[in-house]
């Protein structure tokens, strides 16, 4: 014979819906004639109900900008390509600086652009094939996020996206950039 | 190993409010509850990625269950943020501040809610995790028990004794007998 303290114990696995059927009869039949217990379930669907409604604390944005940063810093590290010494240099920097873009775009977007060039699947088959090709693909993709973010993000976040970029992005590539951004704007995102 | 970067970026958009909220709640302290967050994420960063889709929030408040624990050891802050709290953290840690996502137009849930976490806040600190977790975070007891690699029955025990705590605080808030508070 199960105690009220037994049942008590019981009563949250019982509005998780994790006990088994018998187990779940007997705490309904034992809460139908004891009204201490009654009180008790009523007082935990209460408490549920008042924290599990709550919205939680918006993480500040300098938090999300530390993250994407300490990604950065740990990217190159597995990024291990073989490639000729200039796209590697050029290109591995931009590969960070795109990835850190798109997080950023994704993060604060409100609305997605009814085309999204960088993640489609022949951006991606292009992407990895080695030539240059792959270097036009992801000057493109670049190109695309920082005009999607230019409209979509706030001031700190531009904030966080120069301070990101113009540390990582080398000055050729940079120009680079610029020339496809103008170019794409008004077409793409 | 590293996750990939358009998984990474969808858990830290879908996830990194809730991460936060767990931290700071539990630790009452900006910086640790920011630098904790940071560093779950990191960990999920370098996690690899082999967690199913339904599994990345429950690991994450796990490793921040344990940051938490860790940090608040480490800093023997589970002396020094026993006992009352403050009333200006529990505003602020009560869903009233400029960080807050927004109130849910409810002035009277809004009120009981403060309650509520200013009695959290009088529990120690591995308690106060657990009792956000399965209240807040909405897991499921044998999910929390699971996570933290606890004994499921000492789950529902701790649990079971912290309502009681909760109940006898906010009864002695109101100067009311424990047995006459019907919320909580």
């Amino acid at each position: 014979m199960k105690t009220c303290r037994d049942i008590q114990l019981e009563l949250a696995g019982f509005l998780d819906g994790d006990l088994r059927p018998e187990e779940t009869a007997g705490i309904a039949a034992h809460l139908a004639r004891c009204a201490e217990c009654a009180g008790e379930l009523e007082r935990e669907q209460a408490l549920r109900q008042s924290l599990g409604s709550a919205p939680p604390v918006r993480c500040p944005a300098t938090v999300t900008t530390a993250i994407l940063k300490a990604v950065a810093a740990d990217s190159p590290k597995s990024a291990a390509p073989v490639r000729p010494p200039f796209r590697r240099r050029a290109l591995a920097p931009a590969g960070v600086g795109i990835a850190l873009a798109a997080c950023l775009v994704a993060l604060v977007t409100t609305r997605t652009p009814d085309v999204d060039p960088v993640h489609t699947p022949e951006a991606t088959a292009i992407r990895s094939e080695p030539g240059p090709e792959r270097v036009r693909q992801a000057r493109r993709d670049l190109a695309w996020t920082l005009n999607l973010a230019a409209r979509v993000i706030d001031h700190n976040e531009k904030e966080t996206v120069k301070d990101v970029f113009g540390r990582k992005i080398p000055a050729a590539i940079t120009g680079s950039l610029r020339s496809a951004a103008e170019a794409s704007q008004g077409g793409k995102g | 190993m590293q996750m990939d970067g358009t998984a990474f970026t969808r858990h830290l958009s879908a996830h990194r409010d809730r991460v936060y909220s767990q931290a700071l709640w539990v630790v009452r302290h900006d910086q640790d509850a920011e630098d904790i967050t940071q560093e779950a994420f990191l960990r999920l960063w370098r996690s690899g990625g082999d967690l199913p889709e339904s599994g990345i929030l429950p690991w994450l408040l796990r490793v921040t269950h344990n940051l938490c624990i860790d940090r608040t050891r480490r800093q023997g802050a589970l002396v020094r943020n026993l006992g009352r709290p403050d009333g200006e953290a529990v505003d602020r840690l009560a869903w009233t501040g400029p960080d807050s996502a927004g109130p849910d137009g409810n002035l009277e849930a809004e009120d009981r809610r403060r309650e509520i976490m200013a009695a959290l806040a009088t529990l120690g600190e591995e308690t106060r995790s657990v009792m956000l977790m399965h209240y807040f975070q909405g897991m499921k007891v044998k999910d929390i028990a699971a996570a933290l690699g606890k004994n499921l029955s000492s789950v529902k025990v701790q649990i079971h004794r912290a309502r009681k705590t909760l109940r006898l605080v906010l009864a002695e808030n109101h100067g009311t007998p424990a047995s006459r508070q019907e919320t909580v």
